[in-house]
Parts: C-alpha cells; structure tokens; sequence
C-alpha cells in the first residue's frame, strides 16, 4: 500500500448524489472523508467504509472505496472481522449517535477494549433523523418535542468518556462545519495505531434547527492532547461537549490476531477427532 | 490536532484570503482563479440537486443557473490563459488550506425550505469571499504580471455582486404558503374578512422581502374586494 499524491478528494466521491437534507452536517463530513484519504493517497481499494443505519450510515455509498452498508448498530462488528481478514485494508467505520451508541453500544464498549487498527466516525447530530427526531442516546434530557413530551428526563450518554475509559487508543471531537480541521483529524486518526475514536458534531437542521448554532459554540481545545489516561478523562468529563481537537492519544498496542497462518499440521486436527 | 496554539486560533472561514494555493506566476493565478469558478459549478450543481429531491423546483432552476453563470466565468478564463493548460495546472495545485475554495457556497446554509433570496445571498457571499481574495493577492503578489491580472479579477467581482444584491432586492424573502392560495369561487363576507387579515399579516414580510413580494399582495387584494362585492350584490 503505497500514498500516491495524484489522487484528489474528487477521486473518492461515488457517482451516488447523496440525499441528505440540504443543511445537513453529513455533506461537509463526507467532504472532510474524501479530502482525509486524498491526504492519506490511499487507492480507493485499499479503503474499506463500514457502516450500520441511519442518515449518516449512507455514507459508504457515496465514496468511491469498498464499502458495507451493514445491519443496524453492527457496523463495528462487521468492519473488526473485516480488519482481522484483511489487516492491509484501513477500516474506516461510519454510523450516527443512534445506530452506534444505542443499537450497537454494545459494540462500541469492546470495539474500544479489542484495540484492533481502525477508524470509528460516529457523526452525532443528538437525533434520529432518519425515523422522524425521536431522541437518542445524546439527545439533551430536556429536549421538548412530540415524540419526547417533557424530554426524556435521562442523563445523555458520553461517548468520548465510555471510549476512553473502554481503551480507545485515540480520541478526538470534531465540528462538521470545519471540513478541513475534521478532514486533519480524520487523517490523524486513521494513521494513528490502534482504535480510533473520532466524534463528529454534525447538525441535523431539519429534526433540530437549534442545532445551526453549534457553529458558534464550537471552539478548540485550549490544551494540547494527552496520553495520560487520567488527564484525559477530567478534561473530557468537565468540558461543555464543545471542545474541539484530538483529546486523547494512547499507546496502547493495536490487537493484531495470527489468522490464515496456522502452523499446525490438518492432520494433526484431525487426530484429536478421531474415535 | 490540539497544541498550544490553539488558544490563538480561530474557527475557519471558507475562502479566508491567504488560505489558497501560492500563487507565483500568471500560470498559478489562471488556474486558481479557474478553480475557483469550476468548485463553485460543482457546488451549485450539488445544492440543486438537493432540491430536486426535496421538489423545491424553482430553487433547483436558480442553482442550475447560477452554475451555468459560474461555468461561463470559467470557460472565459480557460480562454483568456491561451495556452496554459490550466485545467491540469488546478488539479496540480494544492487544496484550499483552511476553508474552502471562496465562491463555494456554505452547504450549511443550505435549507429546503430556503427561497431563491437565500440563494442569491449565499452567491453573494461567495462572489464577496472570490472578491477578498484577489485583493489579497494584488496586495502580496511579487510578479507584476499577476498583480494586474488579479487586479482586473477583483474588478469583476463588483459587478456580479451588484447583480446579486439586485436580485435580492426584488426576490421576497419567504415563499407563498400554499395554504393560502385564495379560493376562486365567490367568498361570504366573513371568509373575505379572514382573508385579508391574513393578506395583511403576509404584507408585513413582502414589504421587507421586496417590492415583488408587495406587488402580489395588492394584486391578491384586488381580487378579494371585486370578488366580496360580487358575493354581496
């Protein structure tokens, strides 16, 4: 796998027009993919873009790489044995607040343990578009609507902190509006060894117009990324969901199985069935 | 990536001037500024199909034609390079550093409810980010030969802009409700006294939007008081 400079983002994009909202995040997070592998010049067909459902979850569709429009909250599951197959691909995982923190939230807690060497986007807009605006996972608990009258009342999940304290091996916030510091990120993220947890702040303008205003109260990091555990943890825990930049940059080892070199003997196996 | 600097940066703007690709020689200055006009064909080309699958129709005209107008300006300056190959001298240059390439329209602005208003302000803004950066480079361009041509750049950008504030100026602002479409048939005097408080209300915002906006609202009135007299004789 050798980065050839010719490719440009234009190369990446898919002849598929995507059918987003006009407004939505999703168009400038697909900029941001296009340009990061552009950056990396990785050939199409050493990309892999896995991902689950929902609004973001198109995503594979528009790019010109391999990708796996999956099952519902099981991206990460398909793309961690897609990574162990095939280790010379880069397995970029894309899906929403929803499909990865709710559905596959499961996923997401040993996808981060696992540590195996791949990307994992989740474009958090704090909905679920697609279904019409019922509250997710991030959704602000006193989010007032038809579908949630009163709000839910529920504590919003934490991503970043359920990554790290899980064992992502990088961590890092985003702004969809920034297409070119999200596409730097992307860039770092997929070079960086190991589980890369990458959120995007991408707005849903149809389900929560208030959302327009993000690009107003995002603002960067005021302090350099650390790989102090620890260190991470109080920043992300205490700062306003708003801080962006790479939080956290771990040096864990990446999981790398032996598959498809087994150097046992068939009959050997065979052996141990033998009545 | 955060470092210590971050305290002192700012969030990106499309188009900041100084955040395109160096610009050396004639060369770079015609495929830039060809860039520049192809990025902005792509982009509206890109927000008219967002319309079209939101059937917001008449805004999809308004974005193909912008991209039409925007190729024109594009095709002029592939013409005006001569020889230069400039379409293989763009994809050579780097990308736009920060922000995007300026005339690119904000596809967070974007609605599907916006009107041709909002369309020709996002054009404006564009034409006004492609302004801003050929003063930047008349200002620290060391080649003379570029200073000139960007000067002359720059000089064409006004009046562009000035076609688009004019369009705005007589483009409403906010689109007709269906629901409200007056009913042909003949009207009782309480349903036309409905009517006009709520063509009252409407004429608050068409007089903001323009005079067009204003217009269809006398005309609309025209219709109701002859069709209330008709009911009532």
């Amino acid at each position: 796998m050798t980065a050839d400079p010719r490719l440009k983002a234009q190369d990446y994009k898919s002849e598929i027009k995507p059918i987003w909202c006009p407004g939505c995040g999703d168009y400038h997070v697909l900029l941001a993919f296009t340009r990061a592998f552009a950056e990396l010049g990785l050939a199409p067909e050493d990309i892999a873009v896995v991902s689950g459902i929902g609004c973001s979850s198109r995503i594979p569709a528009y790019t010109s790489c391999y990708g796996f429009h999956g099952v519902h909250g099981r991206a990460l599951a398909v793309a961690a044995g897609l990574k162990v197959a095939r280790p010379d691909l880069t397995v970029v995982v894309a899906t929403g607040d929803g499909d990865g923190h709710s559905i596959g939230g499961n996923h997401f807690l040993h996808a981060c343990r696992r540590n195996l060497d791949m990307t994992y986007i989740v474009m958090d807009n704090h909905i679920y578009g697609m279904t019409k605006g019922q509250p997710s996972p991030t959704t602000e608990p006193d989010f007032d609507t038809a579908l949630s009258p009163g709000g839910t009342g529920l504590r919003p999940f934490h991503p970043l902190v359920i990554a790290l304290a899980s064992g992502a091996n990088f961590i890092a916030r985003c702004f969809s509006g920034q297409p070119a510091e999200t596409a730097s990120v992307i860039v770092e993220a997929i070079r960086h060894p190991g589980f890369s947890f990458v959120e995007v702040l991408s707005p849903c303008v149809t389900f929560r117009p208030d959302q327009r205003e993000w690009k107003n109260l995002v603002h960067p990091a005021p302090v350099a990324a650390t790989n102090d555990p620890a260190v991470a943890a109080r920043r992300i825990m205490t700062d306003d969901g708003f801080n962006l930049g790479v939080l956290y940059r771990g040096d864990r080892r990446p999981y790398r199985p032996e598959v498809g070199v087994s150097s046992a003997d068939l009959s050997e196996l065979e052996r141990e069935f033998e009545i | 990536m955060s470092s210590s600097d971050d305290r002192d940066r700012v969030p990106a703007k499309p188009g900041d001037p100084g955040d395109g690709p160096p610009v050396a020689n004639l060369a770079d200055l015609f495929a830039v500024a060809w860039r520049i006009e192809a990025d902005a064909v792509e982009r509206y080309h890109l927000l008219a199909d967002q319309m079209e699958t939101f059937n917001n129709t008449e805004l999809a005209l308004v974005f193909r034609d912008l991209a039409r107008a925007e190729g024109i300006h594009r095709d002029e300056i592939q013409r005006m390079a001569g020889d230069i190959d400039v379409v293989a001298h763009a994809r050579s240059l780097p990308d736009w550093g920060r922000g995007e390439s300026p005339e690119k329209a904000d596809l967070g602005d974007a609605h599907y409810l916006m009107t041709p208003w909002h369309a020709l302000k996002m054009a404006l803004a564009g034409e006004e980010r492609a302004l801003s950066y050929f003063q930047h480079v008349v200002a620290t361009a060391s080649d003379p030969k570029v200073q000139e041509m960007a000067k002359e750049s720059s000089m064409r950008m006004p009046s562009t802009s000035i076609c688009a504030i004019g369009c705005c100026a007589n483009i409403p602002r906010r689109k007709a409700s269906p629901g409200r479409t007056i009913p042909t048939r003949r009207l009782h005097k309480s349903e036309a006294q409905a009517w006009f408080s709520v063509l009252w209300r409407e004429a608050a915002t068409a007089k903001k939007g323009g005079c067009r906006g204003y217009f269809a609202f006398l005309i609309a009135r025209k219709g109701l008081r002859e069709r209330t007299r008709s009911t009532d004789s």
